[in-house]
C-alpha cells in the first residue's frame, strides 16, 4: 500500500522506495506510542502522506533552487503496460509535476486512491474545504492542460481505452 | 471511484487517463518487498549507534546547508539574471518596407519585404504581396496575408505558436519552411510545405489538414476543389505561386476511394511523384481519421479490400496511416506488415526510416519483442543520425535496456542520452539510472 501510494504519487520506482524505508524507520520508532493495533493503518496512512507531502515540496524547492531537473517518470513497475500507455503516463506525470504539491497530493489521494474528503483532511492536517479547493483546482488546471495538448488528448480518447 | 456534486470530474481525458493512471502501476514483487525489508531491519540494527552521532553531524550539516542555500540563491539570481537580459517578447526588423498603422506592411519599393524576427524567423512577401501584422508578443506570431505570396521559414522553440491567417485560412505552424498564397479574386488558397508540419483550416470539407513536408494544397473555392499533391521535400520549392504545378488530381469532397498506387521508389530522381499525387485523396482521408481517431474506420476498409491488396497497393500515406490506426488498436501484427510494406515498397522515402523507428515500437508491444525492438532503434540510430525520432530512438533504447539487461549495460546509453537531450522526454529516467546503485 505504501509503495503504490509512493509509487503513483512520484512516479518513481526508486523514490517511492526511498519513501517506503521512511515510512516504515519511523513507524518502527514510533510503534510503542501506538495504542490502539486498529488504528495501525491509518497510523501508515499518516506517516506515507507526511512523508510524501515532504518530499514533494523537497522536489519544488530543489527545482527552484536549480539543483533538480523535473524527472520523467521512470518505466520501471510499469511494466504490463503497452508502449503507447507507459508514453500517456509519462506525459501525464508531467503534467502532476507542474501542479503545486499540495494540490498533487490532494487529486492523488482523492482520484487515484480513492480516500474520502475527510480522510484526506483528517490525514494531510487540512480542513475539508481545503481540501475541495485543491481537488477543484488540480482537476481543472489538469484538464486544461490535457485540453491543450492535442496528442495528449487525441491518446486519452476514451473510444482507445475501449470505456 | 465516484466524485461528490461539489468536485468538478475534469474532462471524459482527465478521467481515463486518472483510471489508467491508478490500474497501471504494478505492485511490489515479493524479490523486491523481501530486499525492503532486509535494508530496513539492517537501518535500524545502525541506527541506535548513529543516532548520537547524527544529532552532532546534523548541527554542522544545517550550518553548511544555510550558507550553501545562501551561495546558491546569489548564483541563482545571477541566472536567471541573465536571460532577462534577452528581450522577453518577439520583436522584428523590416527589410524593405514599413509597418503602418493596423499592422499593415507597405513595401518601400517594387522589391518585395523581408520580416526577421530575433529569435531566428523570417518571412518574405513577393512584390505587391499585401500582409499584415496582427499580433507579436511573448508567446508567438500572428501574421495575416490579404492577397499575393509570402514565403514563411519559422524557428521552432520556446514554446512559441505561429500563426498565418491567409484569406480565409489558418494555418497553424510548427518548425517549417514554406510558402503560401491567396488570390482573393479567384479565391485561389496554395500552401507549398518544404519542411516541417502545419495545420490548415478553413473552408475545406474536411476541416483542419495536417500537411506534412512535401505536400502542396491547393483550394480553389469559386470552383470547390481542394487537391493535395505530393513532391519530395526538397523538390516543394519555396515559389508557390511561381513554380510549375505538378501533376495535380482533384479531390472535390475528399471521399474516400482505394485507389491502387505505384510505388514511388520507381519514380525518377528530382520527378514528381504521381503515385502519391494519385492517392491524394485516400492519403488525407486515412490521415484524418487517424488524426481524430477513426483507427476502426481504416481497420474496416482494410477488411473490405483485403489486407494483401491493401499492403500491396496502397500509397505510403495509407501504409502510414494503417500501421497508426493498426499500432493504436492493439493490433501489432497488421502494424508491422504495413510498417514492412512500407519499407519494401517505398525503400527511398523518407518514411521508409520512419518506418525502422515505429518498427522498434510494434516490437515493443510483442511479447519477447525486446530484443527485436532494440535492433530497429540501433539500425535507425545507425541510419537516420539526425532523423526526427532519434531521441525517441535513443531513449526507448535506454529503457529497454535497462530492463533487460539491467542498468549497468543501460548506464552508457543513458549517458549518450543526456549529452544529446539533456531536456529530453526520457532525461529524468536517464538522470535516474546514473545516480542508481
Amino acid at each position: 500500500m505504501v509503495l503504490m501510494m509512493a509509487k503513483r504519487t512520484l512516479g518513481s520506482q526508486s523514490e517511492a522506495e526511498d519513501i517506503g524505508q521512511e515510512v516504515f524507520q519511523r513507524l518502527f520508532r514510533k510503534a510503542k506510542a501506538l495504542r490502539e493495533p486498529d488504528s495501525l493503518r491509518s497510523f501508515v496512512y499518516a506517516f506515507t502522506i507526511r512523508a510524501l507531502k515532504t518530499e514533494l515540496r523537497r522536489k519544488k524547492l530543489r527545482g527552484w533552487l536549480h539543483l533538480d531537473h523535473p524527472a520523467a517518470m521512470s518505466g520501471q513497475g510499469w511494466g504490463t503496460l503497452d508502449v503507447e500507455s507507459r508514453d500517456l503516463l509519462r506525459k501525464f506525470h508531467a503534467l502532476l509535476e507542474r501542479l503545486a504539491p499540495r494540490d498533487r497530493l490532494v487529486f492523488i489521494l482523492r482520484r487515484v486512491e480513492s480516500m474520502t474528503v475527510e480522510e484526506i483532511a483528517a490525514t494531510m492536517e487540512i480542513s475539508e474545504s481545503t481540501v475541495k479547493r485543491s481537488m477543484r483546482r488540480a482537476a481543472n488546471r489538469l484538464s486544461r492542460w490535457i485540453d491543450a495538448d492535442p496528442g495528449l488528448a487525441g491518446l486519452c480518447d476514451a473510444e482507445r481505452w475501449g470505456r | 471511484m465516484t466524485t461528490t456534486s461539489e468536485e468538478p470530474e475534469g474532462s471524459r481525458a482527465l478521467t481515463a487517463v486518472t483510471e489508467l493512471y491508478r490500474d497501471g502501476a504494478e505492485p511490489p514483487t515479493s524479490v523486491a518487498l523481501d530486499r525492503g525489508l532486509d535494508t530496513l531491519l539492517a537501518h535500524v540494527a545502525s541506527g541506535k549507534e548513529r543516532r548520537l552521532g547524527l544529532v552532532r553531524w546534523s548541527l554542522v550539516g544545517a550550518t553548511v546547508a544555510l550558507c550553501a542555500l545562501v551561495v546558491l540563491q546569489v548564483a541563482s539570481a545571477y541566472r536567471t539574471r541573465l536571460p532577462a537580459a534577452e528581450p522577453a517578447s518577439l520583436t522584428y526588423t523590416i527589410d524593405g518596407g514599413s509597418v503602418i498603422e493596423g499592422g499593415y506592411l507597405r513595401e518601400s519599393g517594387h522589391a518585395g519585404m523581408n520580416v526577421m524576427f530575433n529569435e531566428g524567423s523570417t518571412f518574405a512577401l513577393t512584390p505587391g504581396t499585401r500582409g499584415r501584422i496582427r499580433v507579436v508578443d511573448r508567446d508567438g506570431a500572428h501574421v495575416a496575408i490579404e492577397h499575393g505570396t509570402a514565403s514563411f521559414q519559422v524557428t521552432h522553440g520556446g514554446g512559441r505558436r505561429w500563426l498565418v491567417d491567409v484569406g480565409p485560412f489558418l494555418v497553424t505552424v510548427k518548425g517549417t519552411v514554406f510558402t503560401v498564397s491567396w488570390d482573393p479574386l479567384s479565391e485561389r488558397f496554395e500552401l507549398g510545405l518544404r519542411r516541417g508540419s502545419v495545420v490548415v483550416s478553413g473552408p475545406v470539407s474536411a476541416g483542419e489538414m495536417a500537411l506534412r513536408a512535401g505536400q502542396r494544397l491547393v483550394v480553389n473555392l469559386a470552383k470547390v476543389e481542394t487537391v493535395i499533391t505530393e513532391e519530395r521535400p526538397e523538390q516543394a520549392s519555396g515559389e508557390a505561386a511561381g513554380a510549375p504545378a505538378p501533376p495535380e488530381m482533384t479531390a472535390p469532397d475528399l471521399r474516400p476511394s482505394l485507389v491502387p498506387s505505384q510505388p514511388t521508389g520507381a519514380a525518377p530522381s528530382g520527378a514528381p511523384v504521381p503515385a502519391t499525387v494519385a492517392k491524394s485523396a485516400v492519403d488525407h482521408r486515412w490521415s484524418a481519421d487517424v488524426a481524430r481517431g477513426h483507427w476502426d474506420r481504416i481497420l474496416q476498409d482494410v477488411k473490405r479490400v483485403g489486407v494483401e491488396a491493401t499492403l500491396g497497393k496502397a500509397s505510403s500515406d495509407d501504409l502510414f496511416a494503417l500501421a497508426d490506426a493498426a499500432r493504436y488498436r492493439r493490433r501489432p501484427d497488421l502494424a508491422r506488415a504495413a510498417l514492412l510494406a512500407e519499407r519494401r515498397r517505398f525503400p527511398d522515402s523518407p518514411r521508409a526510416l520512419d518506418a525502422i523507428y515505429l518498427l522498434g515500437r510494434v516490437e515493443e508491444s510483442r511479447e519477447s519483442g525486446t530484443a527485436q525492438a532494440i535492433a530497429w532503434y540501433d539500425q535507425y540510430l545507425t541510419r537516420a543520425p539526425t532523423g526526427p525520432f532519434v531521441g525517441e530512438a535513443l531513449g526507448r533504447k535506454m529503457t529497454l535496456t535497462d530492463e533487460s539487461e539491467g542498468p549497468a549495460r543501460a548506464r552508457p546509453i543513458a549517458e549518450d542520452y543526456l549529452r544529446r537531450f539533456p531536456k529530453g522526454n526520457y532525461a529524468g529516467s536517464a538522470r535516474e539510472l546514473i545516480r542508481a546503485p
